[in-house]
Protein backbone atom coordinates (compact mmCIF):
# COMPACT_ATOMS: atom_id res chain seq x y z
CA UNK A 1 0.00 0.00 0.00
CA UNK A 2 1.40 3.41 -0.94
CA UNK A 3 1.74 6.16 1.70
CA UNK A 4 -0.77 8.23 -0.25
CA UNK A 5 -3.49 5.74 0.47
CA UNK A 6 -2.68 5.46 4.14
CA UNK A 7 -3.53 9.01 5.12
CA UNK A 8 -7.19 9.14 4.14
CA UNK A 9 -7.74 5.77 5.82
CA UNK A 10 -6.35 7.05 9.08
CA UNK A 11 -8.61 10.07 8.84
CA UNK A 12 -11.50 7.75 8.32
CA UNK A 13 -10.52 5.72 11.39
CA UNK A 14 -10.21 8.87 13.46
CA UNK A 15 -13.66 9.93 12.40
CA UNK A 16 -15.08 6.59 13.41
CA UNK A 17 -13.31 6.78 16.75
CA UNK A 18 -14.67 10.25 17.34
CA UNK A 19 -18.12 9.06 16.47
CA UNK A 20 -17.79 6.11 18.85
CA UNK A 21 -16.59 8.33 21.68
CA UNK A 22 -19.50 10.66 21.13
CA UNK A 23 -21.99 7.84 21.00
CA UNK A 24 -20.64 6.04 24.07
CA UNK A 25 -20.26 9.28 26.00
CA UNK A 26 -23.80 10.29 25.15
CA UNK A 27 -25.39 7.00 26.14
CA UNK A 28 -23.38 6.76 29.35
CA UNK A 29 -24.71 10.15 30.42
CA UNK A 30 -28.26 9.06 29.69
CA UNK A 31 -28.11 6.05 32.02
CA UNK A 32 -30.11 6.62 35.17
CA UNK A 33 -27.96 6.60 38.25
CA UNK A 34 -28.68 5.72 41.86
CA UNK A 35 -26.62 7.32 44.58
CA UNK A 36 -26.01 5.01 47.53
CA UNK A 37 -23.35 6.96 49.29
CA UNK A 38 -21.34 10.09 48.45
CA UNK A 39 -19.05 9.19 45.60
CA UNK A 40 -20.65 5.80 45.01
CA UNK A 41 -23.13 5.93 42.18
CA UNK A 42 -24.74 2.73 41.02
CA UNK A 43 -26.00 2.46 37.52
CA UNK A 44 -28.97 0.24 37.08
CA UNK A 45 -28.44 -2.62 34.63
CA UNK A 46 -29.70 -1.47 31.28
CA UNK A 47 -32.16 -3.95 29.85
CA UNK A 48 -31.61 -4.71 26.21
CA UNK A 49 -34.72 -5.07 24.12
CA UNK A 50 -35.73 -8.65 23.31
CA UNK A 51 -34.80 -8.36 19.62
CA UNK A 52 -31.34 -6.98 20.31
CA UNK A 53 -28.35 -9.33 20.13
CA UNK A 54 -25.96 -9.42 23.07
CA UNK A 55 -22.72 -7.52 22.58
CA UNK A 56 -19.28 -7.31 24.07
CA UNK A 57 -20.17 -3.94 25.57
CA UNK A 58 -21.18 -6.01 28.61
CA UNK A 59 -19.15 -8.61 30.43
CA UNK A 60 -21.30 -10.30 33.02
CA UNK A 61 -19.69 -11.66 36.14
CA UNK A 62 -20.02 -12.49 39.81
CA UNK A 63 -18.08 -11.32 42.83
CA UNK A 64 -18.08 -13.66 45.80
CA UNK A 65 -17.09 -12.44 49.24
CA UNK A 66 -15.93 -15.60 51.02
CA UNK A 67 -15.83 -13.77 54.37
CA UNK A 68 -19.58 -13.36 54.20
CA UNK A 69 -20.22 -16.90 52.95
CA UNK A 70 -21.63 -18.70 55.99
CA UNK A 71 -20.57 -22.18 57.06
CA UNK A 72 -23.29 -24.76 56.35
CA UNK A 73 -25.47 -22.41 54.31
CA UNK A 74 -26.66 -23.83 50.99
CA UNK A 75 -29.12 -21.10 49.99
CA UNK A 76 -27.39 -20.31 46.69
CA UNK A 77 -27.24 -23.97 45.71
CA UNK A 78 -30.92 -24.49 46.54
CA UNK A 79 -31.94 -21.35 44.69
CA UNK A 80 -29.95 -22.44 41.63
CA UNK A 81 -31.51 -25.90 41.72
CA UNK A 82 -34.98 -24.39 42.04
CA UNK A 83 -34.41 -21.89 39.25
CA UNK A 84 -33.19 -24.51 36.79
CA UNK A 85 -35.09 -27.60 37.94
CA UNK A 86 -32.07 -29.60 39.11
CA UNK A 87 -33.24 -32.54 41.19
CA UNK A 88 -31.73 -35.30 43.23
CA UNK A 89 -31.54 -38.49 41.18
CA UNK A 90 -28.77 -40.80 42.34
CA UNK A 91 -26.98 -38.62 44.85
CA UNK A 92 -24.08 -36.16 44.73
CA UNK A 93 -21.67 -38.52 42.93
CA UNK A 94 -23.54 -38.27 39.63
CA UNK A 95 -26.20 -35.58 40.07
CA UNK A 96 -25.79 -32.28 38.28
CA UNK A 97 -24.39 -29.52 40.48
CA UNK A 98 -24.18 -26.13 38.89
CA UNK A 99 -22.87 -24.64 42.15
CA UNK A 100 -20.64 -26.63 44.48
CA UNK A 101 -20.15 -25.60 48.08
CA UNK A 102 -16.43 -25.85 48.57
CA UNK A 103 -14.68 -25.59 51.93
CA UNK A 104 -10.95 -24.95 51.91
CA UNK A 105 -8.94 -25.66 55.02
CA UNK A 106 -5.42 -24.47 55.64
CA UNK A 107 -3.82 -27.50 57.26
CA UNK A 108 -1.20 -25.55 59.17
CA UNK A 109 -3.47 -22.89 60.66
CA UNK A 110 -6.81 -24.70 60.56
CA UNK A 111 -8.40 -21.65 58.96
CA UNK A 112 -11.36 -22.58 56.75
CA UNK A 113 -12.97 -20.71 53.89
CA UNK A 114 -16.39 -21.49 52.41
CA UNK A 115 -17.28 -20.57 48.91
CA UNK A 116 -19.61 -21.45 46.09
CA UNK A 117 -17.79 -22.56 42.94
CA UNK A 118 -19.64 -22.54 39.66
CA UNK A 119 -18.69 -22.06 36.01
CA UNK A 120 -16.20 -19.19 36.12
CA UNK A 121 -17.25 -17.86 32.69
CA UNK A 122 -13.67 -17.47 31.48
CA UNK A 123 -12.70 -15.02 28.81
CA UNK A 124 -10.48 -17.76 27.36
CA UNK A 125 -12.50 -20.87 28.23
CA UNK A 126 -10.65 -24.20 27.91
CA UNK A 127 -14.00 -25.97 27.48
CA UNK A 128 -14.60 -24.01 24.27
CA UNK A 129 -11.07 -24.75 23.03
CA UNK A 130 -11.46 -28.51 23.32
CA UNK A 131 -15.06 -28.92 22.15
CA UNK A 132 -15.00 -30.95 18.91
CA UNK A 133 -18.46 -29.88 17.70
CA UNK A 134 -18.66 -26.22 18.66
CA UNK A 135 -21.34 -26.95 21.24
CA UNK A 136 -19.34 -25.27 23.99
CA UNK A 137 -19.33 -21.59 23.22
CA UNK A 138 -18.95 -18.13 24.72
CA UNK A 139 -21.53 -15.45 24.06
CA UNK A 140 -20.38 -11.98 23.17
CA UNK A 141 -21.28 -10.80 26.66
CA UNK A 142 -18.93 -13.35 28.25
CA UNK A 143 -21.44 -16.02 29.29
CA UNK A 144 -20.13 -19.54 28.56
CA UNK A 145 -22.86 -21.98 27.51
CA UNK A 146 -23.41 -25.41 25.98
CA UNK A 147 -25.45 -25.78 22.81
CA UNK A 148 -27.10 -29.04 23.78
CA UNK A 149 -28.52 -29.49 20.29
CA UNK A 150 -25.04 -30.23 18.97
CA UNK A 151 -23.37 -31.55 22.15
CA UNK A 152 -22.41 -35.18 21.57
CA UNK A 153 -21.66 -35.87 25.24
CA UNK A 154 -17.96 -36.60 24.73
CA UNK A 155 -17.10 -34.82 28.00
CA UNK A 156 -13.80 -33.33 26.78
CA UNK A 157 -14.94 -30.03 28.29
CA UNK A 158 -15.37 -31.67 31.68
CA UNK A 159 -11.77 -32.84 31.53
CA UNK A 160 -10.53 -29.45 30.34
CA UNK A 161 -12.32 -27.33 32.96
CA UNK A 162 -9.96 -26.53 35.86
CA UNK A 163 -12.94 -25.76 38.13
CA UNK A 164 -14.89 -29.03 37.67
CA UNK A 165 -17.80 -26.84 36.73
CA UNK A 166 -19.38 -29.05 34.12
CA UNK A 167 -21.83 -31.92 34.64
CA UNK A 168 -22.87 -34.79 32.45
CA UNK A 169 -26.48 -35.91 32.48
CA UNK A 170 -26.64 -39.69 32.75
CA UNK A 171 -30.36 -40.22 33.15
CA UNK A 172 -33.49 -39.52 31.17
CA UNK A 173 -34.94 -36.36 32.69
CA UNK A 174 -38.56 -35.34 32.90
CA UNK A 175 -40.41 -32.17 33.87
CA UNK A 176 -37.66 -29.76 32.93
CA UNK A 177 -38.50 -26.11 33.38
CA UNK A 178 -39.17 -23.89 30.35
CA UNK A 179 -36.20 -21.63 31.17
CA UNK A 180 -33.72 -24.49 31.48
CA UNK A 181 -33.93 -27.24 28.86
CA UNK A 182 -31.77 -30.16 30.00
CA UNK A 183 -31.42 -33.72 28.80
CA UNK A 184 -29.65 -37.03 28.84
CA UNK A 185 -26.31 -37.37 27.10
CA UNK A 186 -25.36 -33.71 27.19
CA UNK A 187 -23.05 -31.62 29.33
CA UNK A 188 -24.27 -28.61 31.26
CA UNK A 189 -23.12 -26.02 33.77
CA UNK A 190 -24.01 -22.68 35.33
CA UNK A 191 -25.54 -20.41 32.68
CA UNK A 192 -25.15 -17.28 34.82
CA UNK A 193 -28.97 -17.29 34.74
CA UNK A 194 -28.80 -16.27 31.11
CA UNK A 195 -32.60 -16.13 30.86
CA UNK A 196 -32.69 -13.58 33.68
CA UNK A 197 -29.79 -11.62 32.22
CA UNK A 198 -31.52 -11.41 28.82
CA UNK A 199 -34.71 -10.40 30.58
CA UNK A 200 -32.85 -7.49 32.17
CA UNK A 201 -33.42 -8.76 35.72
CA UNK A 202 -29.92 -7.65 36.66
CA UNK A 203 -29.40 -10.51 39.08
CA UNK A 204 -28.97 -14.27 39.24
CA UNK A 205 -30.85 -16.80 41.37
CA UNK A 206 -27.81 -17.34 43.62
CA UNK A 207 -27.10 -13.63 44.12
CA UNK A 208 -30.78 -13.07 44.84
CA UNK A 209 -30.94 -15.88 47.38
CA UNK A 210 -27.79 -15.07 49.36
CA UNK A 211 -29.04 -13.45 52.55
CA UNK A 212 -25.47 -12.76 53.67
CA UNK A 213 -24.81 -10.54 50.66
CA UNK A 214 -21.85 -12.66 49.63
CA UNK A 215 -22.68 -12.79 45.92
CA UNK A 216 -22.79 -9.75 43.65
CA UNK A 217 -23.82 -9.97 40.02
CA UNK A 218 -23.00 -7.26 37.54
CA UNK A 219 -21.30 -5.90 34.47
CA UNK A 220 -17.52 -5.98 34.74
CA UNK A 221 -17.21 -3.66 31.74
CA UNK A 222 -19.31 -0.96 33.39
CA UNK A 223 -16.96 0.96 35.64
CA UNK A 224 -19.90 2.34 37.60
CA UNK A 225 -21.60 -0.97 38.35
CA UNK A 226 -21.66 -2.21 41.93
CA UNK A 227 -19.46 -5.18 41.09
CA UNK A 228 -16.83 -2.97 39.44
CA UNK A 229 -16.90 -0.53 42.37
CA UNK A 230 -16.49 -3.36 44.85
CA UNK A 231 -13.62 -4.79 42.83
CA UNK A 232 -12.04 -1.35 42.62
CA UNK A 233 -12.33 -0.67 46.33
CA UNK A 234 -11.67 -4.09 47.89
CA UNK A 235 -10.18 -6.15 45.06
CA UNK A 236 -11.00 -9.68 44.11
CA UNK A 237 -8.98 -12.51 42.67
CA UNK A 238 -9.49 -15.29 40.20
CA UNK A 239 -9.30 -18.92 41.14
CA UNK A 240 -6.25 -20.45 39.42
CA UNK A 241 -5.25 -17.00 38.14
CA UNK A 242 -1.99 -18.48 36.88
CA UNK A 243 -3.90 -20.16 34.04
CA UNK A 244 -4.61 -16.75 32.52
CA UNK A 245 -8.25 -17.51 31.80
CA UNK A 246 -9.54 -14.10 32.96
CA UNK A 247 -12.57 -15.48 34.73
CA UNK A 248 -15.83 -13.60 35.05
CA UNK A 249 -16.27 -14.88 38.62
CA UNK A 250 -14.00 -13.28 41.21
CA UNK A 251 -13.42 -14.06 44.89
CA UNK A 252 -12.63 -11.90 47.89
CA UNK A 253 -11.13 -13.05 51.19
CA UNK A 254 -9.04 -15.93 49.89
CA UNK B 1 -51.71 -81.53 5.68
CA UNK B 2 -55.28 -82.49 4.86
CA UNK B 3 -57.89 -80.32 3.17
CA UNK B 4 -59.46 -79.21 6.45
CA UNK B 5 -56.13 -77.98 7.85
CA UNK B 6 -55.33 -76.20 4.59
CA UNK B 7 -58.62 -74.28 4.56
CA UNK B 8 -58.06 -73.29 8.22
CA UNK B 9 -54.60 -71.96 7.37
CA UNK B 10 -55.95 -70.01 4.39
CA UNK B 11 -58.69 -68.49 6.50
CA UNK B 12 -56.22 -67.43 9.20
CA UNK B 13 -53.90 -65.85 6.62
CA UNK B 14 -56.78 -63.95 5.04
CA UNK B 15 -57.90 -62.63 8.42
CA UNK B 16 -54.35 -61.56 9.25
CA UNK B 17 -53.92 -59.72 5.92
CA UNK B 18 -57.25 -57.99 6.35
CA UNK B 19 -56.35 -56.76 9.83
CA UNK B 20 -52.94 -55.46 8.66
CA UNK B 21 -54.61 -53.65 5.74
CA UNK B 22 -57.17 -51.92 7.94
CA UNK B 23 -54.46 -50.95 10.46
CA UNK B 24 -52.37 -49.36 7.68
CA UNK B 25 -55.41 -47.40 6.49
CA UNK B 26 -55.93 -46.16 10.05
CA UNK B 27 -52.54 -44.44 10.33
CA UNK B 28 -52.87 -42.12 7.35
CA UNK B 29 -51.87 -38.49 8.08
CA UNK B 30 -54.67 -36.72 9.85
CA UNK B 31 -53.13 -33.56 11.40
CA UNK B 32 -53.92 -32.25 14.85
CA UNK B 33 -56.96 -33.43 16.78
CA UNK B 34 -60.13 -31.89 15.43
CA UNK B 35 -63.74 -31.86 16.54
CA UNK B 36 -66.68 -32.61 14.25
CA UNK B 37 -66.66 -29.00 13.01
CA UNK B 38 -63.00 -29.28 11.96
CA UNK B 39 -61.68 -27.03 14.74
CA UNK B 40 -58.41 -27.95 16.41
CA UNK B 41 -58.89 -29.30 19.94
CA UNK B 42 -57.80 -28.31 22.52
CA UNK B 43 -58.34 -24.79 21.19
CA UNK B 44 -55.18 -22.66 20.85
CA UNK B 45 -55.13 -19.53 22.98
CA UNK B 46 -54.41 -17.03 20.25
CA UNK B 47 -56.56 -16.00 17.31
CA UNK B 48 -54.09 -16.95 14.59
CA UNK B 49 -50.63 -18.42 14.23
CA UNK B 50 -47.48 -16.45 13.43
CA UNK B 51 -47.65 -17.65 9.80
CA UNK B 52 -50.32 -19.18 7.54
CA UNK B 53 -51.20 -22.76 8.49
CA UNK B 54 -49.80 -24.29 5.27
CA UNK B 55 -46.50 -22.45 5.82
CA UNK B 56 -46.31 -23.54 9.44
CA UNK B 57 -47.06 -27.16 8.53
CA UNK B 58 -44.26 -27.24 5.98
CA UNK B 59 -41.65 -25.05 7.62
CA UNK B 60 -42.17 -24.83 11.39
CA UNK B 61 -39.11 -26.97 12.06
CA UNK B 62 -36.88 -24.58 10.13
CA UNK B 63 -38.35 -21.56 11.88
CA UNK B 64 -37.79 -23.19 15.24
CA UNK B 65 -34.20 -24.08 14.39
CA UNK B 66 -33.40 -20.59 13.15
CA UNK B 67 -34.95 -19.07 16.24
CA UNK B 68 -33.18 -21.45 18.61
CA UNK B 69 -29.77 -20.44 17.27
CA UNK B 70 -30.60 -16.75 17.57
CA UNK B 71 -31.86 -17.17 21.10
CA UNK B 72 -29.02 -19.33 22.35
CA UNK B 73 -26.07 -17.69 20.63
CA UNK B 74 -27.22 -14.07 20.51
CA UNK B 75 -29.70 -13.82 23.35
CA UNK B 76 -32.52 -12.70 21.05
CA UNK B 77 -35.64 -13.63 22.97
CA UNK B 78 -38.52 -12.38 20.88
CA UNK B 79 -41.77 -14.32 21.07
CA UNK B 80 -42.19 -15.13 17.38
CA UNK B 81 -41.15 -18.71 16.50
CA UNK B 82 -40.05 -19.42 20.06
CA UNK B 83 -40.78 -23.00 21.11
CA UNK B 84 -41.92 -21.80 24.53
CA UNK B 85 -44.49 -19.51 22.91
CA UNK B 86 -45.70 -22.29 20.58
CA UNK B 87 -46.36 -24.40 23.65
CA UNK B 88 -47.90 -21.51 25.59
CA UNK B 89 -50.47 -20.99 22.85
CA UNK B 90 -51.12 -24.47 21.49
CA UNK B 91 -50.97 -26.65 24.59
CA UNK B 92 -54.10 -25.76 26.52
CA UNK B 93 -56.37 -27.72 28.84
CA UNK B 94 -58.67 -30.20 27.10
CA UNK B 95 -62.29 -30.99 27.96
CA UNK B 96 -61.16 -32.81 31.11
CA UNK B 97 -59.38 -29.65 32.28
CA UNK B 98 -55.96 -31.29 32.08
CA UNK B 99 -53.03 -30.33 29.91
CA UNK B 100 -51.86 -33.23 27.77
CA UNK B 101 -48.24 -34.34 28.04
CA UNK B 102 -46.08 -35.12 25.03
CA UNK B 103 -46.61 -38.89 25.37
CA UNK B 104 -50.35 -38.34 25.08
CA UNK B 105 -51.75 -38.16 21.56
CA UNK B 106 -53.93 -35.22 22.59
CA UNK B 107 -50.81 -33.06 22.92
CA UNK B 108 -50.76 -30.63 19.99
CA UNK B 109 -47.26 -31.59 18.78
CA UNK B 110 -47.76 -35.29 19.38
CA UNK B 111 -51.12 -35.42 17.59
CA UNK B 112 -49.51 -34.60 14.22
CA UNK B 113 -46.16 -36.22 14.70
CA UNK B 114 -47.72 -39.52 15.66
CA UNK B 115 -49.76 -39.76 12.51
CA UNK B 116 -46.86 -38.48 10.38
CA UNK B 117 -44.51 -41.01 12.04
CA UNK B 118 -42.04 -38.34 13.07
CA UNK B 119 -39.86 -39.04 16.08
CA UNK B 120 -39.84 -35.86 18.05
CA UNK B 121 -37.04 -35.26 20.54
CA UNK B 122 -37.58 -31.58 21.43
CA UNK B 123 -39.33 -32.60 24.60
CA UNK B 124 -36.65 -34.88 25.94
CA UNK B 125 -35.14 -31.59 27.11
CA UNK B 126 -37.76 -28.86 26.60
CA UNK B 127 -40.89 -28.36 28.66
CA UNK B 128 -43.99 -29.77 26.97
CA UNK B 129 -46.39 -27.61 28.97
CA UNK B 130 -47.00 -23.84 29.08
CA UNK B 131 -44.97 -21.67 31.42
CA UNK B 132 -47.99 -20.97 33.61
CA UNK B 133 -48.15 -24.63 34.69
CA UNK B 134 -44.81 -24.42 36.39
CA UNK B 135 -45.65 -22.71 39.61
CA UNK B 136 -43.03 -22.72 42.29
CA UNK B 137 -44.13 -23.76 45.72
CA UNK B 138 -42.33 -22.47 48.79
CA UNK B 139 -40.19 -24.64 51.00
CA UNK B 140 -38.26 -27.73 50.12
CA UNK B 141 -40.83 -29.20 47.83
CA UNK B 142 -39.77 -26.72 45.23
CA UNK B 143 -40.39 -28.87 42.21
CA UNK B 144 -43.90 -29.96 42.97
CA UNK B 145 -45.87 -28.72 40.04
CA UNK B 146 -49.25 -27.22 40.65
CA UNK B 147 -51.22 -30.41 41.49
CA UNK B 148 -54.51 -29.00 40.28
CA UNK B 149 -53.12 -28.48 36.80
CA UNK B 150 -50.48 -31.13 36.27
CA UNK B 151 -51.65 -34.45 34.93
CA UNK B 152 -49.70 -37.11 36.75
CA UNK B 153 -46.31 -35.74 37.70
CA UNK B 154 -44.65 -37.49 40.62
CA UNK B 155 -43.46 -35.14 43.34
CA UNK B 156 -39.73 -34.86 43.59
CA UNK B 157 -38.45 -33.47 46.83
CA UNK B 158 -35.19 -31.60 46.80
CA UNK B 159 -32.84 -32.58 49.54
CA UNK B 160 -29.26 -31.89 48.74
CA UNK B 161 -27.02 -30.98 51.61
CA UNK B 162 -23.55 -29.83 50.73
CA UNK B 163 -21.51 -32.57 49.22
Amino acid sequence: MSPKNTKPEMNETNKIDQYRRKLLGGSAAAVAGLTLAPGLILNTVQAKSADQAVSNKNRWGLLIDTKRCADGCTDCVTACNTEHGLREIHGPATDAQWIRNVTLKNKSTGHTVNMPVMCQHCENPPCVDVCPTGASFKRDDGIVLVDKHICIGCRYCMMACPYKARNFIHEVLTDQLPVAPRGKGTVESCTLCVHKVDNGDGTTACADACKHGAITFGDLNDKNSLISKKLEISGGRELRAELGLNTGVRYQGL
Amino acid sequence: MNGRQLSKLLLTSALLLWSIGSFAAGISYSGPNRDAGGNIVPTPKGEKCVAPIADMRANHMDYLKHKRNETMRQGIRTEKNSLVECINCHVTPGEDGKVARINDEKHFCASCHRSASVTLDCFECHADRPVEYFSRLPGKDVFALNPALSSNTPHVVLNRKGE
